[in-house]
């Protein structure tokens, strides 16, 4: 059965600690990211490892905080599952049995009944500026109808009701926007929004381009374009095969998209370059592999450069237990990537 | 076309709200009730799985035709009791310890059904002894249909079919396996029977497992 932690007060507060690595930086990493998001040549290919910082607001519940099993503010009862690293509805627990009942049963919080600025000076010391900072928005206007009532339910509430379903999404970007606006507000400075949204399965999103066209992109639209009003960048995250929506989401002017490896990635690195940012992870076979040699770390960080970097528009990341190949992959890629731009034109 | 065409198509487009009282028109009408399940539904929703395999439509038009079928299913079931007729199987189906993703094991179950199986659920997060005990219990389980979706949960997946695999009733069942992280070289290392990797195969599966489809 699931061993489900619990996370302490001030786990579940603090924004996660990023594994910094010193090198001989020329300009600040995050001037080099900033390159990236307004589609230039960076100097090198933005680690997003090591050279991200987290601001992470504590009065937010649209979803507990992460490691936590708890209530979020719409009554969702979420389960935090240690072997998935993240939530997950508790089963059986879902609020509607049928989201057709989300305009009787769904309560909105109230933002202007709430005060988020408690502890906002004591984050805004904790910011490193040298970084861009990423505030991390859950659950995304799909994945949250996905969390209000049964799957099933969800899917055909979209094919058989499709007023209901468009108010739902209107209303809850509506919301998504109204928390955008309070945390810009009222916490502490950062410089990105990702928006979490998990569209697609292992081999195909969940639903049709078209459906996406017709419900969630004219929504996302507004909260894509309330970040950039406001001076923030707006990465996306989805989990599965969503490449159908890669031409909606350049639409969107989306800053970037943390791709999984199930899409085509050498197809969408060649076809948008910079038009749209992509994060691919490097493979945990090689950067986790218990005693990897060295050689074979660098072999793979420059495969990796050669295959993805273009001239621009990539976005590392990996996972490392070990601090040393954590190191050598962060050295690997700035240097390499260094030496790759200088040649490239543009 | 006739009624039992009708009937297909109103499956296939998702007509729950008409399909029932189709069945019950063809039956007036003297149709067979095994003739109405297997023509009138079992091959719709297999052009409908196949469709899907072909991502001409999606989770939501495939779980709507599933659904209209159920309506179907409904009415003729007991005339379906009266004739004696029987399902294709039973399958016991769940997601394995530590993972408590149930869409694509809902689907499954789904299509499965949808094949004309009886589908017993057990939901998600079920450890091994749960599966053995389910399958060793019933003499009328065939198949016992495993998913996992985390690579985190893949041990468990192993665990689960190698205490199916010890079952001294394991001769009667078959085992099926299936989730984003697992492959046919995964399925054929731990022993499993079978791989699917998507809901309307599991479906094909299923029914080339018990029937030779």
């Amino acid at each position: 059965m699931l061993m489900n932690k619990k996370a302490t007060e001030s786990e579940a507060t603090t924004a996660p600690q990023r594994t910094a690595v010193n090198l001989d930086y020329p300009v600040t990493p995050k001037e080099n990211l900033k390159m990236v998001f307004d589609r230039k040549k960076p100097l090198w290919v933005p680690n997003i490892s090591t050279e991200r910082g987290w601001v992470w607001c504590p009065h937010d519940n649209d979803r507990p905080a992460f490691g936590v099993s708890a209530k979020d503010w719409f009554g969702v009862d979420w389960t935090f599952v240690e072997t998935a690293g993240g939530q997950m509805v508790t089963p059986n627990t879902f609020i509607m049995d049928d989201p057709l009942q989300w305009e009787e049963r769904l309560l909105f919080p109230r933002f202007e009944k709430m005060d988020f600025t408690p502890g906002r000076e004591e984050a805004a010391a904790k910011v490193d500026s040298s970084v861009m900072n990423f505030y991390l928005m859950q659950d995304g206007l799909f994945e949250r109808l996905l969390s209000l009532a049964p799957s099933d339910a969800v899917f055909c509430f979209l094919v058989e009701e499709e007023e209901s379903a468009l108010r739902y999404f209107k209303t809850m970007a509506d919301y998504k926007i109204a928390l955008m606006d309070k945390i810009i507000r009222e916490w502490a400075p950062f410089d990105v929004f990702i928006n979490s949204d998990d569209w697609g399965t292992q081999i195909s999103t969940f639903i049709s381009p078209e459906m996406y066209r017709k419900y969630i992109f004219p929504q996302m639209t507004r909260i894509v374009d309330f970040a950039h009003e406001h001076g923030k960048y707006m990465v996306f995250h989805s989990c599965g095969k969503i490449e159908a929506l890669t031409p909606q989401i350049v639409e969107l002017k989306a800053d970037g998209w943390e791709a999984q490896s199930m899409n085509d990635l050498d197809s969408l690195r060649r076809r948008y370059g910079r038009q749209l940012p992509i994060q691919i992870k490097m493979d945990t076979e090689v950067t986790e592999k218990p005693g990897v040699p060295d050689q074979t770390i660098t072999d793979y960080v420059h495969d990796y450069i050669d295959r993805y970097a273009g001239d621009g528009g990539l976005l590392a990341f990996y996972a490392a237990r070990d601090a040393h190949v954590n190191e050598l992959i962060a050295r690997e890629l700035f240097e390499y990537s260094m030496e790759r731009y200088r040649k490239v034109e543009g | 076309m006739s009624r039992i065409q009708e009937i297909a198509a109103a499956v296939e487009m998702g007509k729950a709200k008409v399909v029932g009282g189709l069945v019950e028109e063809a039956l007036a009408e003297g149709c067979d009730p095994a003739e109405i399940l297997s023509a009138g539904m079992i091959e719709a929703m297999a052009v409908v799985g196949g469709k899907f395999q072909r991502n001409e439509i999606y989770v939501p038009e495939m779980l709507v035709a599933a659904r209209a079928m159920k309506k179907g299913v409904e009415v003729l079931k007991p005339r379906l009791a009266a004739a004696g007729a029987t399902t294709v199987g039973k399958v016991v189906i769940g997601t394995v310890a530590g993972d408590l993703h149930d869409i694509g094991k809902n689907l499954v179950a789904m299509m499965i059904e949808s094949a004309g199986f009886e589908v017993v659920d057990l939901g998600v997060d079920v450890p091994a002894g749960k599966f053995v005990e389910a399958a060793d219990t019933d003499p009328e389980v065939s198949i016992v249909a495993v998913s996992a979706l985390l690579t985190t949960t893949m041990p468990a997946m192993k665990e689960t079919v190698a205490a199916l695999n010890a079952s001294a009733n394991r001769s009667r069942f078959r085992v099926l396996v299936g989730g984003a992280p697992v492959t046919q070289n995964f399925a054929d290392e731990i022993g499993a029977d079978a791989y699917a990797p998507d809901a309307a195969s599991a479906a094909q599966k299923a029914r080339a497992l018990c029937v030779g489809e």
